[in-house]
Parts: C-alpha cells; structure tokens; sequence
C-alpha cells in the first residue's frame, strides 16, 4: 500500500453572507498518496479551489473551516497556531495559482521575492540564497537566470511568471504542490510546456500535486488519481483510466459526455439544468434535481460512499446496495 | 458557385506610439496579407494563439474596424466600398456573437430591449409587434417569455450567449461571426450552446466563422480549419485533415500541445521553444523561423511563404512542403 501525505476528514467549509450561509465544502474526504498526482475536476463554483485554500487555511473572509480534520504526515492542520501554518505553507505545502500577474508583487522584482520565499523558510544567507534561486531557475527553463532575476514581473510573459511561481513554490521542496489552474490563463503550446516542466520537476523532487483544473484533457494528460466535484462534494473518486473508460456517476458521465469528441461528430451529451444554489441545497443528493437516474432515495438521503472496483469510489445510491 | 464572404490580401496594422515625445512610431502588425472565402453554408474555424490576429479578422469582416488595406467581399459586394446606407443594409445579412457573455450585454437593458435593438434599428417593428418577434427569438435560443423584462446579471453565462446568439439572429442574417462563443464557458454548458450553434444552422441555413482557441471545439464544429500565426494563415483545409494530419510545423506543434481528454489517445508532443515574437518586430521570412523545430533552408530566414496547394482544399505556406 502506498504511503498517505495528506488525508482530510469530512472537511466543511462554509461562507458566512447576507443572504445566509454557503455550504461551499459538505463533509468531503480526501487522501492524497505520497508522489501521486491527483486531479480535482469539477465546474465553476462547485468548491475545488476552496478545497485548496481550506488545506493550507487560507480561505478568505467571510469564509471559514467550520468542523474535519485535515491530516498532514500524521499531523492535524487545523489545530496548529497561525505560526506553525506558516512555516508549513511554501516550505511543505506550497501553491501556484491560476493568474501568475496578480500573484506576483508587481513592486519587486522576481528575484527578491524568490530569495524572501527560500530565506523565510530556511536559515541561508543572502548569497546563498541568491544561488539557489539562480539554480531553481535553471531547473523551471528560464533564459539567463542572473538576469531574469533582476526583472519585474511585468517584463516577463504569462508562461515565464508562471515558471517563476513554480520556481518559488518548489524551491524548498515541498512534499505537496497544490496547482489551482496552473495553465488557464496560458496558450496551449505554452501550457504543454509548463504540464511539462510540472511533470519533470515532480519526477526529480518526489513531491505529490493536487491539480485542480475542469480541463480533462489535461486530467488524461498528467494525472494519476482523479476526483470529480459537484456542488461542494465528491461524487467520483479513481484512477485516470478507470475514469475515462468506466464512469459511474451519472454527473460524471454528463461531464465526459458534453466534452467534443476528436473521432466523431454527431450531438454533444448535456446535462440538463444548472448547477444547484449552494445557499439552498436540495436535500439527498445535490444532483438529483440534473440527474437522468434519480430515485426516490436520492431526495431523502445523500449517499454514502460505494466501492465499484479497487481504488474506484462512487458516491451514489445506484451502486449502494 | 461564388463564395458567400470573400477575403481579399486584408491587412490591418494598429499604430503604437512610443519614444520621447511620441516621435517613433510603429505598427502593431495585427492581419498580414489574409486571404480566404467561405462558402454558402459552411463553418469555417479560425484558430490561433493569443494575440494572432484571429478577433481583428472577425471584426474587419463585419467592418466594425476599418482594415489598413485588402478588400472583403459580401455576396460579391466590396464591403469597404460601401456608402452608409448601403452598409447598414449589408449589415443586416451580418450577425456577430461575442466572446464573453458579461461584457457584451449592456448592464442597464432589459433582455427585451437588448434583443429587440437590432429590430429597432432596422426594421419598422414596433410594440406588440416587436415583443412578438422578440418572444420568437428568445423561444429559438430555448428561453422562455419571461425573461423579457429581466436584466443580464440574472442570468448565468450559458444563459447571457443564448441571450447573445438571439440578438445576433434577430435580423434573420445570413452569416455570423462567432468570436469564441464557448470559451467563457463550463464544458456542460459549452455542450448546450455547441448543440443550439449547430441546431440553428441547419435550421436557418446559416454560415458561420468560429473563431476559437480550443481546437478540440473547433475540429467538433467547423468543416474547415484556418490556422493562424502572427497574422498570417499558415495552413488551411478540411478540419479533420488538418486536426488529424497538419503539415505545417506550428499547426503540428498547436495541434500536438492540445491535451486529448482520452486517456488511450495522447499523441506524442512538439515542444515549442520559447515564445510568440512581438507583432510589432515580426521576424524576416516565414515568421515562424525563430521558432521551428524543423528549419533547415536559409530561406526561411529570407522569404515569406505563400499558401501552396497540397490537396484539394488544403493549403500549406511553409518551404519545406
């Protein structure tokens, strides 16, 4: 059996708004093996990048982490102190965001804020640092580190920025990368070469990601594990292929189905409907209003977790018998 | 048979000025000598990078920005030669859907009014009548009556594109320019908006330019494939042709770097080095040069390369084929 880094334990995370209260995350669960890949899948809004934020708590204001567990080797995150999370976030946990613009200081250059990142969490000197920021370039592909290092974020395009977030977030080696939508924002033949680097870098520093993306192509392309969301739960937890060939989830067959196909042409699959108000979900399962199979069953009682096959979970009432 | 729309050597630089006291200034090198037709009937895919030229083509069709040079013709009318009135007339054959559904419906409208402009403006419609013609509308795009009097942030992406296509269709056009009509858009709901695109053109008789950087999107919907570079169509012909068997070596690489969402289908990826060279310093030659992976000839480096024929329909500018 392979070794657990991070598991989460009926995790909840809610929003806290005038209207009332967003149940952004419902009791999820999650576990993620040591130099895995695991990909969240799932569409806008339905909770993947708040479950991210809630590993490395820091979901924005008016939202919080309301009851789980979230085990990182051995320990429980959400009862460190403020102190402790923050020498476990960009040196054990780190996260490279969708929009590498704006998570980038635009006031200083990428050198400072990669040397601040690696003087933070280890104890080196200036020049040190200097050095393993200058070698870490080298190892994301940037041009002519000792000049790049001088550079402002604004100098350099989309697919360098996002280079020298992976850079900073890996600089300490952390054992889990979190990539909330590494490459939406980049042209297809530079998200090849950042899926690329990601892939190489992972090979060489042993460390596990959590990619979250709603692009299955690069799901199929670089992961190992998939997990698909509805509405703030896991409906489907497998391996890639398991996934792509045997959906079990009605949503996730929905979701497989509306992608165009490259062989043949013909009506796209849709899932009828839109996704459910989080403020007011229906009860049972959050799907049943969309889904195709829905019994009675379905509006009472939220369904459980159902093994189809080895590593293949399906939370479903039609395969909990 | 003639072609519906024809281009015509269309070029369209935007001026920069840069310098001290704006001495210098430059051009934006947006479309480079474009030619192509499309045809009664047909969905012609133009894709491409960011930044290639694809939009500025879309828009210099519909002359809603005045081309630098080249001529565009419509049902064999030189569309630029146009007089006002003449032009508004043209126009009417013309729909347009834009890109992100949440900044192209004007915030203070009323769906009804929104729909229903295109009618004020150019036919003698009024009251009932109009309301009538904008119900129709609205119940092609599958929305219902009630939402005449309600305005844009009520509604969802999916909903404000439909809310998009019906104000395009409202003047029964001929030919609509769809300006990446799906790209704002969640993969289920981009399923529902796909089908409605391809149910109305059969419906309507329609022809449509889909413009797109999602080539899994453009190779489901289109017949015929453009890709472009730096503002230059660099390869044309049937879509599956080009999607399956490009032959220029950036579609290769474009094709190649799109990820398949099919675990047994990935393909062997053409890695670009570096990135999209500024339009404003397009480099000598094929402008391709600085970055393909298979250039030998010095001529490259010298002459551009026209579009040859290597099939029926399908056209390559590269030297080396």
């Amino acid at each position: 059996m392979r070794e657990i880094l991070l598991e989460v334990k009926e995790l909840e995370t809610h929003f806290f708004i005038y209207e009332g209260i967003v149940r952004t995350l419902n009791k999820i669960d999650l576990t993620i093996y040591k130099e895995e890949t695991l990909g969240i899948v799932g569409e806008t809004g339905c909770g993947k990048s708040v479950t991210a934020l809630s590993i490395l708590r820091l979901v924005p204001s008016p939202g919080k982490i309301v009851g789980g567990k979230i085990f990182f080797e051995g320990q429980n995150l959400l009862k460190k102190k403020k102190e402790e999370m923050r020498k476990i976030r960009g040196s054990k946990i780190s996260m490279i965001f969708q929009n590498p613009t704006s998570s980038l200081n635009p006031v200083f250059t990428v050198g400072d804020q990669l040397t601040a990142v690696i003087k933070n969490h280890q104890k080196v000197s200036k020049e040190e640092a200097q050095k393993r920021a200058i070698e870490m370039f080298k190892q994301v592909g940037l041009p002519d580190p000792r000049r790049t290092l001088q550079k402002y974020p604004h100098e350099l395009s989309g697919g360098m920025q996002q280079r020298i977030m992976i850079a900073a977030a890996l600089s300490c080696e952390p054992s889990l990368l979190i990539a909330d939508e590494p490459t939406t924002a980049l042209d297809v033949t530079i998200q090849a070469q950042i899926l690329n680097l990601m892939e190489g870098l992972k090979e060489k520093l042993k460390t596990s990601i959590l990619l979250i993306t709603h692009n299955l192509g690069i799901i199929a392309k670089i992961c190992d594990r998939v997990a698909i969301m509805y509405a703030g739960e896991f409906v489907e937890e497998a391996s890639v292929e398991e996934i792509f060939e045997n959906p079990k989830h009605p949503y996730s067959k929905g979701l497989l189905g509306s992608i165009p196909k490259t062989t043949q042409k013909g009506e796209l699959k849709t899932i009828k409907g839109t996704v459910c108000d989080l403020l007011n979900p229906p009860s049972g399962c959050r799907f049943h209003a969309r889904c195709p199979s829905s019994m009675e069953i379905c509006q009472k009682e939220r369904p459980g977790q159902a093994k189809v096959e080895k590593n293949h979970f399906v939370f479903c009432h039609l395969y909990n018998s | 048979m003639s072609p519906l729309v024809e281009v015509k050597n269309l070029r369209k630089y935007f001026p920069v000025i840069r310098g001290f006291w704006q001495r210098r200034k430059e051009y934006v090198k947006a479309v480079e000598d474009v030619s192509f037709s499309i045809q009664q009937g047909e969905t012609v895919g133009l894709v491409g990078e960011s930044g290639c030229g694809k939009t500025t083509i879309g828009r210099t069709i519909l002359r809603l920005i005045a081309p630098t040079a080249g001529e565009v013709f419509f049902k064999k009318r030189s569309l630029f030669a146009l007089e006002d009135e003449e032009l508004r007339k043209t126009r009417k054959m013309m729909g347009v859907v834009f890109q992100d559904p949440y900044t192209s419906l004007n915030p203070r409208m009323n769906i009804q009014s929104i729909v229903g402009e295109p009618l004020r403006t150019h036919s003698n419609l009024k009251g009932l009548e109009l309301q009538e013609r904008v119900v129709g509308l609205l119940g092609q795009v599958g929305l219902k009556e009630d939402t005449l009097y309600r305005y844009p942030h009520e509604f969802s992406g999916g909903q404000r594109q439909r809310i998009g296509i019906a104000r395009a269709l409202a003047l029964d056009p001929e030919f609509i320019v769809l300006d990446e009509p799906t790209s704002a858009l969640d993969v289920s709901v981009q399923a529902q908006v796909l089908n409605l695109i391809i149910e109305l053109q059969k419906k309507l008789n329609l022809t449509y330019l889909f413009i797109s950087h999602d080539l899994i999107v453009v190779n489901y919907i289109t017949d015929r494939i453009m890709v472009m570079y730096l503002g230059r169509i660099v390869e044309t012909g049937p879509a599956n042709t080009i999607f399956n068997h490009p032959l220029h070596p950036y579609a290769k690489a474009l094709i190649s770097a799109v990820p398949i969402p099919d675990v047994h289908q990935q393909r062997k990826e053409v890695l670009l080095q570096g990135n999209v060279p500024s339009p404003i310093n397009v480099p000598s030659g094929c402008s391709f040069h600085t970055r393909c992976p298979e250039m030998k000839n010095e001529i490259c480096k010298r002459e551009v390369p026209s579009l040859k024929k290597v099939d029926e329909e399908h056209f390559v500018a590269c030297h080396l084929v």
